[in-house]
């Protein structure tokens, strides 16, 4: 955000509230989008100067600022010369610095020598830069809706990438926001206060112990599409703007553009073993992510629950461990038995252990190296 | 049985381990107090003890001054690179190496640009041969660097940055990739050395210094921060100035030597009345925002004007001000009377903004040299100057830091966005010496404008710094 750029939110008190599009900006987006349309073929620095003036319906300045870097980023642009411009560069620099010629005669013969007028090797001289560019057809049709939404989530990262912290309240799909948030690099501490009630995430960074740091912004705003697929949430970061902290909410409903669709496995890992225990267990039901099991304050989220088809008390969880100490799987097996799991599996990758000390006793500890033993796992559990 | 002691030990004792830019203690044993080890403090989010991982060594050293055993997973060193040459330091190159290790191998080493600073940097890989991380601030000078590494070191050198994410004993990364991948780059390096390292220690990105394992330390620039707590926060991150030479003290020998002109132009009735009305704009609102804040530095008043419509209105029309000034038309014909009088010499020509550079380019038919400019080419440009196919060459900001320029006499200064610290970056470019040589710095100046006192001011900077040269 440079700091004369028209502001996409306001503070008041200790909030800060994002200016997000809503169905009364539609009238100037389908403006700003025919506008755009109209210049397909042109200069994208012919684009930059006809935004400089007011558009016949204006939209205010601080969502017209983010709906064009929306644009920007989506709108493809191409070369279109008749010369390639690092050849026109090369041969008219390097001929204007050995000859005393005029720079219309020099012009003149460069262009010749590659058959063209010399306007248009002036005009190829750039072509490749960014102004220069000629700008494309957007992708596919998009409506002032859609661009409403990207615009939206957009400013919301932007916001968060001044975000020193995030409490998420979800119910649904928490499971994929902590894999993500853990992929990032990011603490997420899993909690869910009261039976019943939603789980909350705590996301910051193992730095943000020390400071007030931006440092995760980008990992935290990343987080954001993936909201869509929670039933319902709640979102509070504590973002740095303008020297002081100021809070930004975001909650179900909110019009964010959402993520893809969230991958059924985590991992081809998963998806194998999914798959092998099918085949070697077709009597048995392979469940992916199970709800999470509440341990006092705390979640855990085994990776399956492999449940028999006709006996629903026969149901076993499988957690598939990466790294792994003896200290970390004697905590987690803790938290299993606090929450009286007594038919738990841990899976853990050979090659991936940090300690060489013993494993801990009286837990049922498949070791593994590329591929899940599906047939071990059905000796296991039946 | 040596075994079983050492398993016994090992579980008695406190284990550190790296994790995502900060060390991390387990198994601490009830009742050991941790106040006053350094950094270190109770993270509740996880239950377990943290500090940043530029303590760790700090932190081993308490730990085994208080007798306390332990297990210290955090890898940092993978032993010594091999495979170094001699880089043949100069004398005061030497000189300057030797003050940083007596220092304890921390610090920042000051010498003018075109003086080798890069030379001191191999000086310190090759003697202390411990895994380094280079961090240079542009991908200009990412394959710079790789490039005067390996003509020393007989490995191949890993590069972090430009879409690349080759991490190898000896890596070059830019400031930018270092800060988003930090948290794992941080593990890997024993010595960390900073290029510009001016940029640090003012706030931005100075996580990155703190995320790495790495003791040994040494930043590199021609332009110290003067300012008292920027310089205190750079010794905290890097270590105090160690050495420190200027200009002046090299000239001769070892820098050009060279002259200043300054020519002072007019505005045309048009722009001095666009400038006029530009000005009361944001001299209006910008010296009331001065007045609140009478001790605020500019960055300070930018972000106080930056909170309301009026303040962004004046900060906008600054910028078009500087853009209005950047190149007027007196600075285009004085340029082109510059451009033929210099014709056989080696010119370039350094502007406020990339739109002036290219401007400037197509008018008076000179190769730019700006970040859109791609790698290969930036480089064939180059050879082309060097072998005196290109006799100019007009940039905005490539020019400023770092890049190995060939040898040039003479530099027209047309604008400037940056002040003295750029100036002198600047300056620095035409000084490489050869026989006989004196360079030749022309300032142009736009009377009645902010231009005066910026140009006054950067001058000020190149004497401060020592130089008897002007």
């Amino acid at each position: 955000m440079s700091a004369d750029a028209p502001r996409s939110y306001r503070l008041l008190g200790g909030a800060v509230i994002p200016r997000l599009l809503v169905d009364s900006d539609y009238p100037w987006l389908r403006v700003l989008l025919d506008e755009r349309e109209r210049f397909v073929g042109r200069a994208q620095r012919e684009f930059d100067a006809r935004l400089r003036d007011p558009l016949p319906v204006e939209g205010p300045s601080g969502k017209k600022h983010v709906v064009l870097r929306v644009l920007a980023q989506l709108g493809r642009s191409e070369r279109r010369s008749p010369v390639p411009p690092r050849h026109a560069r090369r041969l008219l620099f390097e001929a204007a610095a050995l000859t005393p010629e005029s720079r219309t005669a020099l012009l003149a013969r460069v262009a010749s020598s590659f058959g063209v007028a010399p306007a248009e090797l002036e005009g190829s001289l750039f072509a490749d830069l960014p102004g220069e560019r000629r700008l494309a057809d957007l992708p596919g049709s998009l409506s002032p809706a859609e661009l409403a939404l990207r615009a939206n989530l957009r400013l919301i990262q932007g916001l968060l990438g001044r975000a020193t912290g995030v409490t998420l309240e979800v119910e649904g799909n928490a499971r994929v926001l902590v894999r993500l948030a853990k992929l990032r690099g990011l603490l997420c501490i899993v909690s869910r206060p009261a039976p019943g009630a939603e789980a909350v995430l705590e996301l910051s960074g193992p730095l943000a112990l020390f400071r007030h740091t931006v440092l995760y912004g980008r990992a935290l705003g990343s987080l954001v599409p993936h909201l869509a697929w929670c039933q319902r949430f709640r979102l509070r970061a504590r973002c740095l703007l303008e020297d002081r902290l100021a809070d930004l909410q975001l909650a179900t409903g909110d019009p964010i553009f959402p993520s893809a669709e969230p991958r059924r496995f985590d991992s081809q890992l998963e998806e194998r073993f999914a798959k092998d225990f099918r085949k070697v267990a077709p009597d048995w039901d392979v469940l992916r992510e199970p709800e999470p099991i509440p341990v006092g304050a705390r979640l855990v989220f085994p990776d399956f629950a492999l449940q028999h088809r006709s006996d629903h008390s026969r149901r076993w969880l499988v957690e598939l461990v990466g790294f792994w100490t003896p200290d970390y799987l004697r905590r987690k097996l803790t938290l299993y038995r606090e929450a009286r799991v007594p038919n738990l599996i841990l899976c853990i990758a050979e090659d991936r252990a940090c300690a060489e000390e013993e494993l801990p006793a009286g837990a049922v500890i498949l070791r593994f190296r590329r591929r899940v033993d599906a047939t071990a796992i059905r000796r296991i559990v039946t | 049985m040596f075994g079983r002691a050492q398993h016994l030990l090992a579980s008695r004792a406190v284990h550190l381990r790296y994790d995502h830019g900060t060390i991390v203690l387990a198994h601490v044993p009830a009742g050991l107090d941790l106040t006053g080890a350094p950094g270190v403090l109770w993270d509740a989010r996880v239950g377990v003890h943290r500090a940043p991982a530029s303590m760790h060594a700090a932190l081993v050293r308490w730990l085994r001054d208080r007798a306390i055993p332990l297990v210290d997973r955090a890898p940092g060193d993978h032993g010594p690179t091999t495979g170094w040459f001699d880089p043949g330091l100069r004398d005061y190159q030497a000189a300057a190496l030797c003050a940083w290790e007596l220092a304890g191998r921390r610090g920042v080493i000051v010498l003018p640009t075109g003086s080798g600073k890069t030379h001191v940097a191999l000086g310190a890989m090759a003697t202390t041969r411990l895994p380094v991380l280079c961090l240079v601030p542009t991908r200009v000078l990412l394959e710079q660097w790789q490039r005067e590494i390996a003509a020393v070191y007989s490995h191949p050198v890993g590069c972090h940055g430009d879409g690349r994410h080759d991490v190898r004993p000896v890596t070059v990364a830019t400031y930018e990739s270092a800060y988003r991948h930090m948290d794992d780059l941080g593990a890997h390096f024993g010595l960390l050395i900073v290029d510009e390292v001016h940029h640090f220690g003012c706030g931005f990105r100075d996580e990155a210094l703190e995320m790495t394992l790495a003791n040994a330390r040494l930043g590199l620039t021609a332009t110290p921060p003067r300012d008292a707590a920027h310089a205190s926060r750079l010794a905290e991150l890097i270590g105090p100035t160690v050495y420190e030479l200027a200009i002046g003290d090299l000239t001769g020998r070892f820098l050009a030597s060279f002259d200043t002109v300054v020519l002072h132009l007019d505005l045309t009735e048009a722009e001095r009345i666009r400038y006029a009305a530009l000005s009361q704009v944001f001299t209006s609102t910008l010296a009331e925002l001065f007045r609140v804040v009478p001790q605020g530095t500019w960055p300070d008043v930018v972000r106080a004007a930056s909170r309301t419509a009026e303040g962004r209105h004046a900060l906008a029309a600054w910028r078009e001000g500087r853009r209005l000034l950047a190149l007027t038309d007196a600075k285009r014909r004085a340029l082109q009377a510059l451009l033929a009088r210099h014709r056989d010499a080696r010119v370039l020509v350094f502007t406020a903004d990339n739109a002036s550079a290219y401007a400037i380019a197509r008018e008076h038919l000179i190769m730019p040299l700006t970040c859109d400019i791609g790698r290969p080419e930036r480089d064939a440009v180059l050879d082309a100057f060097r072998q005196g196919r290109l006799r100019a060459l007009v940039s905005s900001r490539v020019l400023n830091e770092g890049l190995d320029v060939p040898d040039a006499d003479v530099g027209v200064v047309v604008g400037g966005a940056l002040g003295e610290r750029e100036h002198v970056q600047r300056v620095g470019r035409l000084l490489r010496p050869s026989p006989g040589k004196r360079a030749l710095v022309y300032e142009l100046v736009t009377r009645h404008t902010i231009e005066v006192s910026q140009a006054w001011r950067r001058r000020q900077g190149l004497v401060s710094r020592r130089s008897a040269q002007l």
